[in-house]
């Protein structure tokens, strides 16, 4: 049988200690109380200034409830500090509190219930987090992997009290040159008036833009509508970063004929290379990535000096992932700060390069990259500072949309974000505004940064250059549009359906690479209606992308069996070739899925008087069928599998045309 | 008095709220109602749909589809964006499956009113519970998307996730050494959750177990993730697929480089379209694991004034009219089951006017729904006869796409699971796929002192119950 056991309660000893214990009991309950109150108010969703109010004035009541005369016994020490009355004024305020401190007390704990009653129904600070603000910040590819870090830094360091996340960043890449253009109108050419037209989803509305270089920014702002005011807040330099040639040491050496001092040879020898030696800077296109602008800026070369390894969609990511590490690797133009990422990488010290991890792109040239260091911790490649010290100038900025009203917390963030980026940026191997370069932030063993090399303060004139990038295809482009019922049917990897696909290059090629002096657009079937007939574009490319929009809905479903091809080619380019001046490029654009080219016989494509047949086929083997396989190797005309990427693939067969006719 | 003090308290109220935000009005082509969504995939299928179950009904307010990206990410920042406006930007979001409870949660939703819906028993049950959030429903399923496995024809059918590495380790010591085993999406974003998903569910493991509990440090999630090294390892995942998303990893099957692929439902479209051309012969089954339910779901913005128009719109957009449209006629796979097996084939919309064009230079306004009701065949059958304009000369007969046969779709969703429900998954995916990408990442270039699976899953269990709490 189990009893059951007593229980004693602990008596209070007989010596008074009962009561020290008690009292100490009371003070920790009251120092518990206090300081759970505190907490309590910390973690209310009002302003920082306001918790400093709360959180203060109850410390101040507190004390002035246990320390009465707390405040007088300093009076003495204000009579010295201030002329007669108005010591006495705040003598007799103080005495005041000191009689009234109860009811102040009380006042100020009723206060604080109040706020606390007032703000915690709508914002518990025991419940589960909240979901974070949410901000999109927009950079380009070649930059926002790095900011996509730094971002992640933000958030991490964003937290409330409870450590739930304050701040969600998403950050948007696109190709430099879309960046600007959808900065500049981010509705057009994707998504025109009409609701019927084809709509290329544009992107999320970005809160913030780190731009390359803050010349950027101006030229986007140019078009900023008076009726809206200002859309963009006050940039922030946030960073900076020296073109350099990446090589290996032995490259390095021919380059710079054995002359290592940063900045000791100009762009132009070094570009050359060793005279005799057949070695190529490899460097990217203006209208893809910003460092080939800068470079470009920096450097003026014309476009055939420019490596048929780099392609004309090519970024300076793209460029350095394919190359880097292979030991036949050519010389790069790159950022300083890419240079080191790049370097950390093959040195395995770091990650590989964002968009590096896949050594051999689908689809790309085949490439003998591997990450694999051959030497740990050996530095693979070498920068070659150009004299000048021009470099890139990272700029970040707020972005409002009118019709879009977003918390003001939104923009205050965005500019914490711009405010940490300087802090951020250095640690991956940027420079700051001024140029100088952290070496206590960055790993160890960064011997191939080179402190000393100068940073101009150089602001290129690069707002014509950027203007000039809106280059034609030739001065006269008719673009022809397979609308058979495949066309409509089928689909290109995106998903999209490749009329789709179509349309949609044929309107990035009507609004900004179209014709300089005349553009028009023609479908298979030249009756229906659509024939938009070659003329002068004078509104950017608006009325000739909303008839392609039209013609996608006309078309979009379906079935319609392939048309011959050879009377319609036969027709148009009869017509390209009575169009304009003999010297004019012409050029017909034929986007279609292979359809039905039987018949098309080389006589029909020859003694065109230049007029140039480019083809672009949305199915993987379109380009095969006979005859184009036999009519391209005779050079009569191109063709091109654009089934993958039709935008990246368009820019290829630019880069080609521009090579074929000078 | 009381009366005097409730007025006066009331107009206090008014004054300190601002002055009210006007709902905003019809905007470019008269859209009244405006329905957040992702880049269309369905080639105008989806606003076929639209037409045929809202639009072309008369007296209703017109509708129209915003759509946002094509990256998914993007799509969920501007939804969320517009949510945290509290303007009415959208009536009603197009929400990926797993965005649900963080808007849900967030209070960007309206529950949905049961009583503007038919029947809804032919939903599949995981589908349509993804849709709730605490026990009310915020979301109904508008399509849903399962992962599917392609296997090169001249390749049998594997088993089992080990059946399918044994296979890929025995074709790439033979003949076909060049091969990839499996293209996937392995690239370090939502792509990469889902197969590496997939992956660990297919070794047995567990990442977030039914409970909400992070599980992938137990025995089974360790030797899930020891499998997935091993295929990287192995080869069976190429180092070459790390940075690969669908768009690449379909065309490295389509080249017949890979001899699997794991793909959404949409890339058999893509593969059949190319058989007559020479494209590659391939068979789509089920995976033989368990895989990703994927989908979108419509859902009533909170702060829409047209609330009851756009709970009837979902309504409409969710029933089974246009779940077999988005099914026959844009290869979506349809959250309900009898969309699939629907005898009556849905008209898909119709070539452009049979009646005699106007001249060149004139542009033709057809209207959507004129354009919708000519006749055409639907694609998942396959057949179609040319009822379009005669261009000059000869013609000559349509390849065309065709969709996933029902009974593989239907054996792919029934073994489908959703992914961890969380407000916070997006950071979850996040902190999960950096991680596992990482991993891979290190395993495929053959660096020394990566993590073996114990340490990896050691470390990353209180990664994510972080990330899944909100930080």
């Amino acid at each position: 049988m189990v009893q059951s056991e007593r229980t004693t309660e602990p008596r209070p000893p007989a010596d008074g200690t009962g009561s020290t214990e008690r009292a100490w009991q009371l003070v920790t309950a009251f120092s518990n109380a206090l300081v759970q109150t505190l907490l309590v108010l910390l973690a209310l969703s009002v302003s920082t200034a306001s918790k400093l109010v709360l959180v203060g004035g109850i410390l101040a009541l507190t004390a002035l409830t246990i320390f009465p005369g707390l405040l007088l016994r300093n009076a003495v020490w204000l009579r010295r500090a201030f002329p007669g009355w108005t010591s006495g004024l705040l003598v007799s305020l103080f005495r005041g509190a000191q009689r009234n401190v109860w009811r102040l007390l009380a006042a100020g704990v009723l206060i604080t219930i109040l706020v606390v009653l007032a703000v915690v129904p709508k914002d518990e600070p025991w419940r589960t987090c909240q979901i974070p603000d949410e901000i999109t910040l927009l950079a380009s590819d070649e930059t926002a992997p790095v900011i996509r870090r730094a971002a992640g830094e933000f958030m991490a360091g964003k937290v409330d009290w409870w450590g739930c996340r304050q701040v969600n960043i998403t950050v948007s890449g696109l190709r430099a040159g879309e960046a600007r253009e959808r900065l500049r109108d981010w509705t057009f050419p994707v998504q025109p008036a009409s609701e019927r037209t084809a709509r290329q989803a544009p992107g999320a509305r970005p809160d913030g833009w780190i731009a390359d270089f803050a010349e950027e920014i101006d030229y986007v702002r140019r078009d900023e509508s008076p009726a809206e005011g200002r859309t963009f807040g006050e940039r922030t330099i946030v960073a900076t970063s020296p073109l350099v040639i990446a090589a290996s040491p032995a490259l390095a050496d021919d380059l710079t004929q054995g002359d290592w001092r940063p900045g000791g040879r100009e762009w132009a020898s070094l570009l050359r290379g060793k005279s005799g030696s057949r070695l190529q800077v490899l460097r990217t296109h203006p209208r893809a990535s910003n460092v080939g602008l800068m470079a470009a800026a920096a450097a003026p070369l014309p476009d055939e000096d420019l490596s048929a390894k780099v392609r004309l969609s090519d970024d300076a990511r793209d460029m350095m992932c394919r190359y880097a590490g292979s030991r036949e690797a050519s010389p790069m133009l790159l950022t300083e700060q890419q240079l080191h990422e790049l370097n950390l990488g093959l040195s395995g010290a770091g990650p590989a390069p964002g968009g590096c991890a896949d050594p051999a792109t689908p689809g790309g040239p085949p490439s003998p990259v591997t990450w694999r260091a051959s030497v740990p911790n050996e530095p693979p490649l070498t920068a070659v500072y150009p004299a000048g010290g021009h470099a890139m100038r990272y700029a970040c900025v707020s972005k409002k949309w009118p019709d879009l009203k977003r918390p003001a917390v939104i923009k205050r963030t965005v500019e914490e974000f711009c405010d940490a980026l300087r802090e951020i940026l250095p640690r991956y191997g940027f420079r700051d505004e001024g140029g100088r370069l952290a070496l206590d932030r960055l790993p160890k063993r960064t011997s191939w940064l080179r402190p000393e090399a100068p940073v101009a303060d150089w602001k290129p004139d690069v707002l014509a250059l950027l203007h000039g990038l809106r280059a034609p295809l030739g001065e006269h482009v008719l673009v022809l549009v397979d609308v058979s019922g495949s066309m409509a049917r089928n689909k290109v990897n995106d998903g999209r359906s490749r009329l789709e696909a179509a349309i949609q290059l044929a309107q990035l090629v009507v609004t900004s690479r179209g014709g300089d002096l005349t553009t028009g657009i023609e479908t298979f079937f030249p009756g229906d209606g659509h024939a938009a007939d070659l003329v002068p574009v004078l509104d950017g490319g608006k009325a000739l992308a909303d008839e392609l929009g039209t013609v996608l809905e006309d078309y979009r479903a379906g079935s319609r069996p392939d048309p011959a091809m050879r009377p319609v080619l036969r027709e148009v380019l009869t017509r390209m070739q009575r169009t304009g001046d003999p010297r004019d490029r012409r050029i017909v654009l034929v986007l279609t899925d292979g359809g039905n080219p039987g018949g098309l016989t080389a006589d029909d494509l020859r003694g065109r008087d230049g007029v140039r047949l480019v083809m672009l086929s949305f199915d993987l083997h379109g380009c095969d069928t006979p005859p184009l396989p036999e009519l391209r190797d005779r050079e009569l005309m191109s063709c091109h599998d654009v089934s993958n990427d039709p935008e990246q693939t368009l820019d290829d067969a630019f880069n080609e045309l521009r090579a074929a006719t000078g | 008095m009381s009366r005097l003090l409730t007025v006066v308290l009331c107009l206090l109220c008014l004054v300190a709220s601002g002055p009210p935000v006007p709902p905003p009005g019809p905007s470019a082509g008269g859209c009244v109602l405006r329905i957040a969504t992702g880049a269309d995939v369905s080639g105008g299928v989806r606003e076929q749909a639209l037409e045929a179950v809202w639009n072309g009904v008369p007296g209703r307010p017109r509708a129209c589809f915003v759509a946002i990206s094509s990256v998914a990410d993007e799509q969920r920042s501007a939804m969320i964006s517009a949510a945290q406006s509290r303007a009415g930007h959208y009536d009603v979001f197009n929400l990926d499956i797993q965005w649900i409870p963080e808007f849900a949660e967030a209070g960007y939703l309206r529950p949905i009113d049961a009583g503007t819906h038919g029947g809804t028993n032919d939903f599949l049950s995981e589908v349509w519970s993804a849709g709730t959030w605490k026990g009310v429903r915020y979301a109904v399923p508008f399509n849903t998307d399962v992962g599917l496995l392609y296997r090169r024809s001249d390749v049998r059918r594997p088993l089992s996730w080990h059946d399918m590495t044994v296979l890929a380790t025995a074709r790439r010591s033979g003949a076909s050494r060049g091969d990839l085993g499996l293209a996937g999406q392995f690239a370090s974003y939502e792509g990469l959750t889902v197969n590496a998903l997939e992956a660990i569910w297919a070794g047995g493991g567990e990442v977030v177990d039914a409970g909400g509990r992070v599980a992938i440090a137990d025995g089974a999630g360790v030797k899930a993730v020891a499998g997935l090294i091993a295929a990287v390892t192995g080869g069976v995942i190429s180092g070459a697929t790390l940075d690969v998303k669908e768009a690449e990893s379909l065309n490295t099957f389509r080249e017949g480089r890979a001899l699997f692929l794991r793909h959404w439902p949409s890339a058999h479209e893509v593969l059949s379209g190319e058989r007559s051309s020479g494209g590659i012969g391939f068979e789509a089954t089920a995976l033989p694991w368990q895989g990703v339910l994927g989908g979108q779901y419509l859902a009533v913005s909170r702060h829409t004034p047209r609330h009851a128009l756009a709970q009837r719109l979902v309504a409409a957009l969710t029933g089974r009219e246009a779940a077999v449209l988005l099914y026959q006629c844009g290869g979506f796979a349809p959250a309900r089951v009898s969309a699939l097996y629907e005898e009556v084939r849905a008209d898909c919309g119709g070539p452009a006017p049979t009646t005699a064009p106007p001249g060149p230079g004139a542009p033709v306004a057809a209207s959507p729904s004129a354009s919708a009701s000519a006749s055409a065949s639907s694609p998942a059958s396959g057949t179609g006869s040319g009822t379009g304009p005669e261009a000059r000369g000869g013609t000559t007969p349509e390849p065309e796409a065709e969709g996933v046969p029902p009974d593989t779709l239907l054996r792919a969703l029934t073994r489908a699971r959703p992914r961890p429900s969380s407000p916070y998954y997006s950071q979850f995916s996040r902190v999960f796929r950096t991680e596992v990408h990482e991993l891979l990442s290190c395993w495929a270039l053959g660096r020394k002192g990566c993590q073996d699976a114990k340490t990896f899953t050691a470390a990353l269990a209180p990664k994510l119950r972080k990330a899944l709490a909100g930080g």
